[in-house]
């Protein structure tokens, strides 16, 4: 027969495993508690027609060394809400309370930040004076062990919630006597709450402090408050600041741009802050990846954290959030360009990379920053405005070997040559080449190489034939073809060029080598659909006097030893993967030359 | 060597072949100095670039080195066979992808994927979710190492997850695909989709997945507004973090296709963004459903009276290829169908059926 059984919980376990296992650090007990007395302010401002903004207050007293009080003027509690939403863990007044009002106006959502504060204490005292039955002050204690008591009390206190928390934690380590200071509680409010919407002060005696900031976001208003606010939050001298400000509604803040390159693989850490209290310093998610260059200090009402807030949701709204960035920082840099192009120079020079990310990400702004990108060229360090002004056509390779082994080939020609290996060039390239109306921007094919490099004054020789013969024979095996070429500089005596297909058949060769039988047929598969149209050569410098001294080279068995040497010193100058065999070839030829000797 | 040290490498080199050159000539140097360790994980970010920012090719070739180092390394095995495994997934996927590789000769690695699996200790859930996988996007019905897809799902769901699972998010992705594509129901699917779409889960490619698989069934049912809504979401997130490479082609054409008939400005938009990028892939499957969508739009574009349209065709080698930038819509149209066409009978000889010609035959009357 079925039974209906409940499930038992431990209580004083279960409040044990919120409050000293779900937050990081006790420091949050004091963000919690801030939370619950703005929070209380937002709905009595919503609710209560005779209550003004311009009243609202936070106040925290401390008596060293032994309690804590945190006051709020906002709405209250009557004992029916107390029963509900103090001792029920996992319900939250809030939510009830935004179906009356909008719901921006609500920072805690999980009902069970008050226990954060049995991180510090044993005993949490709640007194509170509702607006709606303003007669009755009630007193509700709960304790550690899961147990609570009500009751009605005589008390002055104004409407509003008074928290007490007392130093009275046993089986505490030394640091939870820390937080009964008043400095030290002020520092963490300042952390936590430097922008809250309300003012929170800190009470000695007749003295009030207050503690957090009226502040706007507002870089153009106050360009040296942001400036400070960053180089004290997130620790730079940044180049600038801006302002974020989401035309719906979604965020507002202060960017700033690093003044010093960083990597596209770095993760910047952004302050953020969830209706106007700090929920993380260490927010990733925010800005669209390409803006790696930035790091901002921002608020937002209206997108969801996840339950630890310690980052947001995957959703529609912060998918708008980070196009809106992306829209406001690429405004940025058009207000530099009519405004201030030497600063915007600066920044694309310190931030090539981020920049280049920017432009291959999107149209947007791809006349504004192509001219001001900076390539690598056969002729020095370039910008796109060099390029597009070169004047006759410009070759470009996404190989950086490639790249490296040609490059002094060109400049000996004032050929220019772009390496377009790195990170978003490819993409790039192509939206210059198409912006582009005096240079042909095309990419280098092997024909290309082969048109570049002269015909040799020894084309038709007797002996030079003899060198291609000879050298064609030993290249064979290697699937390479040797030419006669002149070219400059004359240091150097071969240029091996390989083709996609021959690159790969190349891969393929070398795997086989290694490959058991499963993969084998794999690889033979592949093989085969490798066309006829693979092609590698050795070019033969006859500017080079190495290749001269071939030209006259009588012996056979020392010339085939001095082409296969040339041949793996080629492959190795332009970072080619050997054979296994090839390295060896290398060894034994010099060897041989050795004992000819 | 530190691993840094190689990394430096290649770290700042733009992803897919310029990377994976940087990573192959790491790897020498590693092997030449006898530095296995670093070989090893060297090994593994080259399939990994590849597999996510490439065609597949370069993985699928360089994996029989990649898996005879690691076997010849047994006391690395602890450290490294979770990479390992990993990379053996992404091989597998490769070569599948390929139809130049026999059906027999697929079976026969993943027959040594399960073995590896008894060997180092993993359970096989992971050989049943790509073997399903296979099966759903080849049209397999059965294989000699498995009876059905539904065979392959059930012993995979009875297996637990591993450190081979995919993350949550790819878990939430797969259960929706199957319920989409084998039981073709999709309120399950809607269901099983439910953390990916409200956002509480994600991965490097879920959404991006999620939104394309669901804007798919709306389109082949009839539900344009929610195919296009759908398709978008996904285009967003793929232009994002997906455009310049050859990454995603599967969904990328399904997009295309699906934009085609719903929002033909910003198809064409698209596929002047990825026609580049394309045009150096050489694997099959990724091709197939990028010409597809491209043989599409085309027919949309020659529907919606556009005899002409401007494209920068990437191969100035291509017989088709011509200087004005200008190409007859109807001629592109039957160009884009004959690659499909091409590769669909490949796979469709490959794998004893006509599973991929009937995709391409499918006719959209919208």
């Amino acid at each position: 027969m079925e039974k209906d059984y409940k499930f038992k919980v431990n209580l004083g376990g279960m409040i044990d495993i919120l409050s000293n296992h779900l937050y990081s650090s006790p420091d949050v007990f004091v963000r919690e508690l801030l939370q619950n007395g703005t929070d209380a302010i937002s709905a009595r401002i919503a609710q209560d027609k005779d209550y003004r903004e311009e009243d609202a207050k936070v106040e925290i007293e401390v008596e060293e060394g032994k309690q804590i009080i945190f006051r709020d003027n906002g709405t209250g509690l009557n004992e029916d809400e107390i029963h509900r939403f103090l001792s029920v863990i996992g319900q939250s007044s809030k939510y009830d309370i935004e179906n009356n009002m909008a719901n921006g106006d609500y920072i805690g959502r999980f009902g069970i930040g008050l226990l954060s504060c049995f991180m510090v204490t044993d005993h949490i005292c709640v007194r509170t004076r509702s607006y709606k039955c303003p007669d009755t002050v009630l007193e509700w204690k709960g304790m550690a062990d899961g147990t609570y008591t009500i009751e009605t009390i005589e008390s002055t206190m104004p409407v509003g919630t008074e928290i007490i928390i007392e130093n009275n934690k046993t089986d505490k380590d030394d640091s939870v006597d820390e937080y009964y200071n008043c400095d030290n509680i002020s520092n963490i409010i300042y952390y936590y709450g430097l922008f809250l919407k309300y003012p929170v002060y800190t009470v000695s005696g007749e003295e009030k402090t207050r503690l957090n900031l009226k502040f706007d976001f507002d870089a153009d208003k106050d360009k040296k408050l942001c400036m400070t606010l960053g180089k004290t939050f997130l620790g730079e001298d940044f180049l600038d600041c801006f302002t974020l400000r989401s035309p719906t509604g979604l965020f507002s803040g202060i960017a700033y741009v690093l003044p010093y390159p960083v990597s596209a693989n770095v993760h910047n850490m952004h302050r953020i802050y969830l209706k106007n209290m700090l929920l993380t310093e260490n927010g990733q998610k925010l800005l669209p990846e390409w803006a790696f260059f930035i790091r901002c200090i921002i608020n937002t009402n209206n997108l969801k954290p996840t339950s630890s807030r310690e980052d947001f949701y995957e959703d529609e709204a912060l998918d708008r959030a980070r196009n809106e960035l992306g829209d406001i920082i690429a405004d940025y840099f058009e207000d530099l360009d009519i405004h201030n192009k030497e600063l915007l120079y600066k920044i694309v020079s310190i931030h090539n990379l981020a920049v280049k990310s920017v432009i291959s990400s999107g149209d947007s702004m791809d006349d504004l920053l192509l001219p001001y990108i900076i390539f690598h060229t056969s002729l020095g360090d370039l910008t796109g405005k060099d390029i597009l002004d070169f004047g006759s056509t410009a070759f470009y390779t996404i190989d950086e070997n490639q790249f490296r082994q040609l490059a002094p080939l060109y400049v000996q020609r004032s050929q220019l040559l772009i390496n377009a290996g790195y990170v978003y060039e490819d993409a790039i390239i192509t939206k210059l080449s198409e912006m582009s109306r005096k240079t042909d921007i095309i990419k280098l094919t092997d024909s290309d190489i082969d048109f570049m490099l002269d015909d040799s004054e020894f084309d038709g020789d007797p002996a030079a034939d003899k060198l291609l013969r000879t050298a064609s024979k030993i290249l064979r095996k290697y699937d390479c073809k040797p030419a006669l070429k002149e070219f400059r500089p004359f240091e150097i005596p071969t240029l091996y060029t390989i083709n996609e297909k021959a690159y790969k058949a190349r891969q393929i060769k070398r795997s086989k080598q290694n490959a058991n039988n499963i993969f084998m047929g794999m690889l033979n598969s592949f093989e085969s659909e490798i066309s006829s149209n693979a092609v590698a050569c050795l070019y033969l410098n006859t500017n080079n006097l190495i290749i001269r001294k071939l030209i006259d080279m009588d012996d056979e068995e020392k010339l085939s030893c001095y082409i296969e040497i040339l041949y793996v010193q080629s492959l190795l100058s332009g970072h080619f993967p050997l054979l296994n065999n090839e390295m060896k070839i290398l060894n034994e030829n010099l060897y041989n030359l050795m004992s000819f000797t | 060597m530190l691993y840094q040290d190689y990394a430096e490498i290649f770290e700042d080199l733009a992803h897919g072949e310029p990377k994976c050159r940087g990573i192959r000539f790491a790897i020498d140097k590693a092997l030449e100095r006898q530095d296995f360790e670093n070989a090893l994980i060297l090994y593994f970010d080259y399939v990994e670039e590849d597999y996510f920012y490439g065609d597949g090719f370069q993985a699928a070739i360089l994996f029989p080195e990649y898996v005879s180092c690691f076997d010849s390394h047994p006391e690395l095995h602890e450290k490294y066979s979770y990479n390992f495994m990993w990379a053996f997934k992404w091989a597998l996927s490769c070569f599948e992808s390929f139809y130049q590789i026999p059906l027999s000769q697929i079976t026969d690695m993943y027959r040594q994927y399960s073995e590896y699996c008894e060997k180092l200790n993993y359970n096989k859930r992971s050989y049943y979710r790509k073997l399903w996988c296979m099966m759903s996007n080849y049209g397999l019905k059965s294989l000699p190492v498995c009876s059905s897809i539904e065979q392959a799902h059930r012993l995979m769901m009875h297996c637990p997850l591993d450190d081979l699972s995919e993350v949550k998010a790819g878990e939430a992705d797969d259960l929706s695909s199957y319920y989409l594509d084998i039981e073709k129901d999709i309120d399950k699917a809607l269901k099983a989709a439910e953390p990916i779409l409200s956002g509480k889960v994600s991965c490097s490619t879920v959404p991006h997945y999620t939104y394309s698989n669901f804007a798919m069934w709306y389109f082949e049912h009839n539900d344009l507004e929610k195919a296009e809504n759908y398709a978008k979401k996904s285009l967003r997130l793929i232009m994002r973090d997906f455009v310049a490479d050859n990454s995603l082609m599967e969904h990328k054409g399904k997009i295309l296709m699906i934009l085609a008939y719903t929002d033909l400005p910003e198809a064409l938009k698209f596929f002047r963004r990825q026609i580049k990028p394309c045009s150096a892939n050489e694997c099959g499957w990724d091709n197939f459903h990028f010409f597809r969508g491209a043989y599409h739009l085309m027919h949309c574009l020659e529907k919606n009276g556009e005899q002409t349209v401007r494209i920068l065709f990437p191969d100035t080698n291509d017989p088709i290829y011509n200087e004005s930038n200008n190409y007859s819509t109807a001629v592109l149209k039957k160009y884009y169908f004959d690659k499909a066409k091409f590769i669909a009978d490949r796979f469709d000889e490959r794998d004893g059926n006509h599973h991929f010609n009937y995709l391409l035959n499918k006719k959209y009357n919208y």
